[in-house]
């Protein structure tokens, strides 16, 4: 069953496009990852979805309902998280209190808020240690779970992360792996947007390549992750010139 | 109207033509500005001096606001410190209006010191408050002094004279103001050219990043006070001089608060917009006093209408015009896009230290965050002509550890010195720069507002500490500097996009400038903070084309980063951070095989990690 639908989206900046005619889908419980070169327009599929950026023409509904120009807080109350670009965490705030303000739609319950803060702590431990230092002191990876799991706070049906594996180390690029499968497992679908396509297309149930604002190509992950087009450019396919000296 | 038609259907065609309206519509306004005392009553005469007064005063506190982006709520202070001072030498020490002049401005350079100094840590909120405190302080000093008149003021100064004629008349008054507005503007245009003019703007989009570049950032923050000030002081002057008689009532918050309005109205940091804003906000409610009760509200009404219409100004300042690769670079761009690589990558500097000797030592260094320890006991060399990759899981204190050798965080314990003998602490960041250690930041720090060009040139600044000299801060981008900046734009491949505003750049684009903006202060070492971090497999390697092209060059390398095939490519040696401590150390292939990293790093279980480095490296 379709979640969320994208159809025809043309978004520009200014004059730019930066969208021209995107049709996508993600099922319930399904990931699905976004793939393509810096500026193919990824970001600004994801701020389209949200609501952060206006399409010039297209659909976009959720849940059997439009919400092409609903606000971005109204998109996020009916389950649609997003873990932005850039982190975004507030930084003079503390750990707690930012994962506070991501279950802000549930702050009359206290007990769900200190459930769901509980969940949070038990995927990225790292977090709990640092309960109570400021986001803005957090190292960059740390402000990385942060994020995710300030968007996990509110419970989305569906997930739209931004490069989550960004900053990462290697060990932790794969909890986030093991992370969004449990998202999963919880019944949230997963949209991500990735540069990490290895990584993507090995955790996606399916995958679409964007470039300059079109999607060329789509499908099921493994056979994405098969597609001499997709190695050649997302995966390192001609890695020659890469390798060291000796 | 037709006439505004035909400039809109002008201006946007292209750069040239824009130039040529804009010379057009400069000669005409001239024009129109001398031939005004023709054209006008006594009274309207009048209003006209009050409108080229407050354009002088919206051009000096733009220097503060426009250029420099610092708040200041109580720049009336300096046009009263203009006016008394120059009006207490004509009365007390019969010296004549012109050879007040050098006294009067040098007071108010001094009191742009006295504000500035204290207040150069304060960031925007407070600032305001500040500057408003000292316009406050200025005007009740000014009322209570008995050497300034008091609440009465000064009077009986004399007109000023020019070739022995007193100026008294309305259209002798208004020559003079021009003849300070040409002043005004002339300065601050040049001011917005230079060196001095570029750190400002600099500032204005990102101050840490200004100052890891090299720009001397208390040094230049003092500056927009200081030269704001001499503006205002003429602008006091003048007004002294105008009536014969000043008195505390004129230098009031209300009068800082129309000089912020002038510049808001007219557009920040935009010279034509000074007077247009300066025209609006004084002429404007004068126009209107046939409907005398409502003229005020209406003047109210006008301004909200205006500043949600046009929240920009009237005259915006354009990034174009402020650009510093002008027209006559523009040939050599494009053989320079071909340039040699030997060319390019020649060495930047003579005097670099013997490859292999000792270039940065960091020993014991430990430091903590609100109880979390960041960094503990950490030690390392680093040797003239190495790459040397610092890695570690998230929060180990790798970045914290460049914040503490780049001075942007100083250490709670521990030495960091180059060469083994000088000392780096407490150095400010600019200076470390200019000592030869520069840096990037995890997620790019750039100038968005800037073009490629000028972010590049803004990494000279390491070079002009000095005020006047040749690479001072008042000297405007010598050829030179352009030919430096391009020989960097071209070593990293961007200088075909020299006139592209940085946050245009593509994110590869954007690293690359970064890259670049380091490269201009002749940096030993470079450190680089995740430089692969959101890269495709293509911008990976590229990136690492780059890095090994720069540490060719002859400049040491400090690489944090995640990504195992760039680290492992690269590197000739690896320290590893766990937990803020160094938990292994050695040459890339030992590192992958140590079980204290995989453990802490790589992950354990399945080498996937590992595995992947073999794909993309081998």
């Amino acid at each position: 069953m379709k979640l969320l639908t994208v159809a025809d989206m043309h978004t520009y900046y200014g004059h730019i496009a930066a969208l021209r005619g995107v049709s996508l889908h993600v099922n319930e419980g399904e990931i699905v990852a976004l793939l393509g070169s810096n500026g193919a327009g990824k970001t600004t599929m994801l701020r389209t979805i949200s609501g952060l950026q206006r399409p010039r023409s297209g659909t976009v509904s959720f849940g059997g309902a439009d919400i092409t120009r609903a606000r971005p807080y109204d998109i996020v109350a009916k389950g649609l998280g997003h873990v932005p670009e850039g982190r975004r965490i507030f930084a003079a705030l503390t750990v707690e209190e930012n994962l506070s303000l991501g279950g802000y739609l549930a702050r009359r319950d206290h007990t769900i808020v200190a459930e769901r803060k509980q969940r949070v702590f038990d995927l990225f431990p790292r977090l709990a240690e640092r309960r109570g230092q400021l986001g803005g002191l957090l190292s960059g990876g740390e402000q990385q779970m942060l994020a995710v799991g300030r968007a996990l706070m509110n419970e989305p049906r569906l997930l739209a992360l931004d490069e989550p594996s960004l900053g990462l180390s290697p060990v932790m690029v794969k909890t986030v792996g093991e992370v969004i499968r449990r998202i999963r497992g919880s019944g949230t679908a997963i949209l991500m947007v990735e540069q990490n396509a290895r990584q993507a297309l090995a955790l996606a149930d399916r995958a679409y390549v964007l470039e300059t604002g079109r999607i060329v190509l789509d499908g099921p992950a493994a056979n994405l992750a098969r597609d001499p087009r997709v190695q050649n450019a997302y995966l390192g396919g001609s890695a020659e010139e890469a390798a060291p000296s000796p | 109207m037709a006439g505004v038609d035909r400039l809109r259907r002008v201006i946007p065609r292209s750069p040239r033509a824009r130039l040529g309206a804009q010379g057009g519509l400069t000669v005409t306004a001239a024009a129109v500005a001398l031939l005004l005392p023709l054209m006008l009553s006594t009274y309207s005469m009048s209003v006209a001096v009050t409108v080229v007064m407050y354009a002088i005063l919206g051009l000096g506190l733009n220097v503060v606001v426009g250029y420099a982006g610092l708040l200041d709520l109580g720049y009336a202070a300096f046009f009263a410190i203009g006016a008394y001072t120059s009006s207490l030498l004509q009365l007390d020490a019969h010296l004549s209006f012109w050879e007040t002049l050098p006294a009067a401005v040098a007071a108010a350079a001094v009191s742009g010191c006295i504000i500035g100094y204290p207040t150069l840590r304060l960031r925007s909120d407070y600032l305001a408050i500040v500057t408003l405190g000292f316009g406050e302080i200025v005007r009740i000093t000014v009322t209570n002094l008995s050497v300034t008149g008091g609440a009465n003021g000064l009077y009986g100064i004399p007109p000023a004279t020019v070739f022995g004629t007193s100026i008294v008349s309305e259209s002798g008054l208004y020559y003079l103001g021009l003849f300070f507005l040409l002043i005004a503007i002339v300065f601050t245009g040049l001011l917005s050219r230079s060196r001095l003019g570029r750190a400002w703007r600099t500032l204005r989009e990102d101050e840490t990043a200004s100052e890891a570049v090299g720009v001397p950032a208390t040094k230049v923050k003092l500056l927009a006070y200081v030269m704001g000030a001499m503006v205002g002081a003429l602008a006091g002057m003048y007004f002294s001089s105008q009536f014969g008689t000043i008195d505390p009532t004129t230098f009031t918050f209300t009068t800082s608060v129309t000089i912020l309005l002038v510049v808001i109205v007219g557009g920040m940091g935009s010279i034509p917009g000074m007077i247009l804003g300066a025209l609006v906000v004084i002429a404007l409610p004068e126009a209107l006093r046939p409907i005398s009760s409502y003229r005020l509200l209406i003047f109210a009404l006008g301004l909200v209408l205006l500043m949600l219409v046009r929240p920009q100004g009237l005259w915006p300042a354009r990034r174009s015009r402020q650009g510093s690769f002008t027209a006559p670079l523009a040939p050599r761009e494009a053989t320079a896009t071909t340039a040699t690589a030997g060319e390019a990558t020649e060495a930047p500097a003579a005097g670099r230290p013997e490859p292999g000797s000792l270039l940065l030592r960091v020993s014991g260094l430990r430091h903590s965050f609100g109880g979390v320890i960041a960094v503990n006991d950490v030690s390392f060399d680093l040797h003239a002509g190495e790459i040397l990759s610092i890695i570690g899981p998230n929060g180990a204190g790798k970045t914290t550890v460049f914040n503490c050798i780049t001075g942007m965080v100083t250490p709670q314990r521990g030495e960091v010195s180059l060469r083994g003998e000088r000392s780096l602490l407490k150095v400010k960041p600019h200076k470390i720069v200019s000592l030869g250690l520069a840096r990037t930041f995890q997620g790019v720090r750039l100038f968005e507002g800037l073009d490629v060009a000028d972010n590049c040139l803004a990494g000279l600044s390491a070079h002009q500490g000095r005020l006047v000299s040749r690479h001072g801060l008042l000297g405007r981008t010598s050829a030179q500097d352009r030919r430096e900046a391009l020989r960097w734009l071209t070593f990293v491949g961007l200088a075909g996009k020299a006139h592209v505003l940085a946050s245009e750049l593509s994110y590869g684009d954007r690293r690359r400038l970064e890259i670049a903006r380091s490269l201009m202060s002749r940096p030993l070492a470079l450190l680089l903070d995740e430089p692969a971090a959101g890269t495709n497999p293509t911008e990976k390697r590229e990136l690492m084309g780059l890095v090994r092209q720069v540490r060719n060059s002859g400049v040491t390398v400090l690489l944090i980063e995640h990504d195992m095939g760039v680290v492992m490519g690269l590197s000739d040696r690896v320290i590893v951070l766990d937990q803020g401590a160094v938990i292994a150390e050695g040459p890339p292939r030992q590192i992958r095989s140590d079980p204290r990293v995989i453990d802490a790093y790589l992950g354990r279980e399945d080498h996937e990690a590992t595995e992947a480095v073999g794909e993309v490296s081998e």
